[in-house]
């Protein structure tokens, strides 16, 4: 039987962090699509790639993370899909049960272990 | 294309914050590596080796910031000796010395030089450095992968003045949807093109070093990337390169 690996789309623009979430996501079966920066995401939606969750640091260069969530949320066909904030500022963004708009799952870089972002996306696509 | 120079006074982030965050991405990139390293996974020797560079790397990143912050706390305080400084010659020292993070990052740094004749300015060797080693620190970070980052020097001002410059060459937009985002951003919280204000703390202390050596630094912002640059003043003794 053929299976699909679950998409995950990570924005993150320090390339050793993408680097190491991406071998985690990729050890732990998912398949992994990388985007540098806001307009990258956001070019690679509108080509047709439609993740099933999205990693994202709020600091990028350029659009910031906010201001491409605010874009998600504008079309139909990606403002369902779950987004998790992985930053080193959680602790100024939001708690646990208040989160922003558009922010599914907070993961704080300074305090979590490398492994969080597995469960976290195990977690929300229930795998 | 937009100008701004970089006041070390403006801004409502204080130093201290923007220091901070700042310092938390690399010290939290150095603790989540150490922690794969010290994990029961499967990561081969060279992926260990991989990420034993990147700990060295960016620990000596995270220090040269708390290096530069110490220095910059002191500049009132401290004599700064200014000499005439081939600006050719450090730009050239620089690129050599950030080849193993530019090889890390798949970047490559090139020194233009924009002469017809010889320059020197009159500067701290130091500072002139440490101001050099931010702009390039900040253009690996914000330019895309396999691009070139560019040094130049150019004289300014009929020769009275001298441009150092670091370009780097960030996410290209098209016309139609650059125009698009911008209107949408006006009303975002955060400004068309600016960066993340975790880069604020490093072009803070190149203010202050810059302002310590008379001259001042700014930013020309670009479709495609942005050119840091520090203005200081040429020197008028006889170039004897």
């Amino acid at each position: 039987m053929k299976t699909t690996r679950r998409k995950i789309l990570i924005v993150e623009d320090d390339k050793w962090f993408l680097d190491m979430y991406s071998k985690l996501l990729s050890d732990a079966g998912f398949e992994v699509i990388q985007a540098a920066n806001a307009y990258k995401a956001i070019d690679l939606v509108a080509e047709g790639t439609i993740p099933d969750a999205i990693i994202l640091d709020l600091f990028l260069p350029g659009v910031n993370g906010f201001a491409l969530i605010h874009e998600l949320q504008t079309y139909e066909d990606t403002r369902e899909i779950p987004v998790v904030v992985c930053t080193t500022v959680a602790d100024s963004i939001g708690k646990k049960n208040s989160l922003p708009q558009g922010i599914t799952k907070l993961l704080d870089k300074s305090t979590m272990e490398p492994k969080d972002i597995v469960y976290a996306m195990q977690g929300l696509l229930n795998e | 294309m937009n100008e701004f120079r970089v006041d070390s006074a403006g801004g409502n982030v204080s130093p201290i914050i923007a220091a901070a965050h700042e310092l938390k991405s690399p010290i939290a990139l150095v603790r989540q590596l150490s922690l794969m390293l010290n994990s029961d996974d499967d990561i081969s020797d060279s992926e260990k080796k991989l990420m034993l560079n990147q700990i060295q790397l960016t620990s000596e990143r995270a220090l040269r910031l708390t290096s530069d912050l110490t220095k910059s706390s002191r500049l009132e305080d401290a004599m700064f000796s200014l000499e005439p400084i081939n600006p050719i010659e450090l730009c050239k020292e620089i690129a050599y010395e950030l080849k193993p993070l530019m090889d890390m990052h798949s970047k490559s740094l090139k020194v233009k030089e924009r002469k017809k004749h010889s320059l020197l300015l009159i500067g701290n060797r130091d500072l002139l450095r440490r101001i050099v080693m931010n702009f390039a620190d900040n253009a690996i970070h914000y330019s895309d992968e396999n691009k070139i980052i560019e040094m130049a020097i150019t004289s300014l001002n009929k020769g009275s003045t001298i441009r150092l410059s670091v370009r780097d060459y960030g996410p290209a937009m098209k016309k139609d949807y650059m125009d698009k985002i911008r209107s949408k951003l006006e009303k975002s919280p955060q400004n068309f093109g600016a960066r993340p204000q975790s880069s604020g703390i490093g072009l803070y202390v190149s203010s202050k070093f810059a302002e310590a050596m008379n001259g001042n630094i700014g930013v020309l912002r670009h479709r495609d990337g942005a050119t840091f640059y520090v203005d200081l003043h040429a020197s008028s003794q006889l170039s004897i390169i």
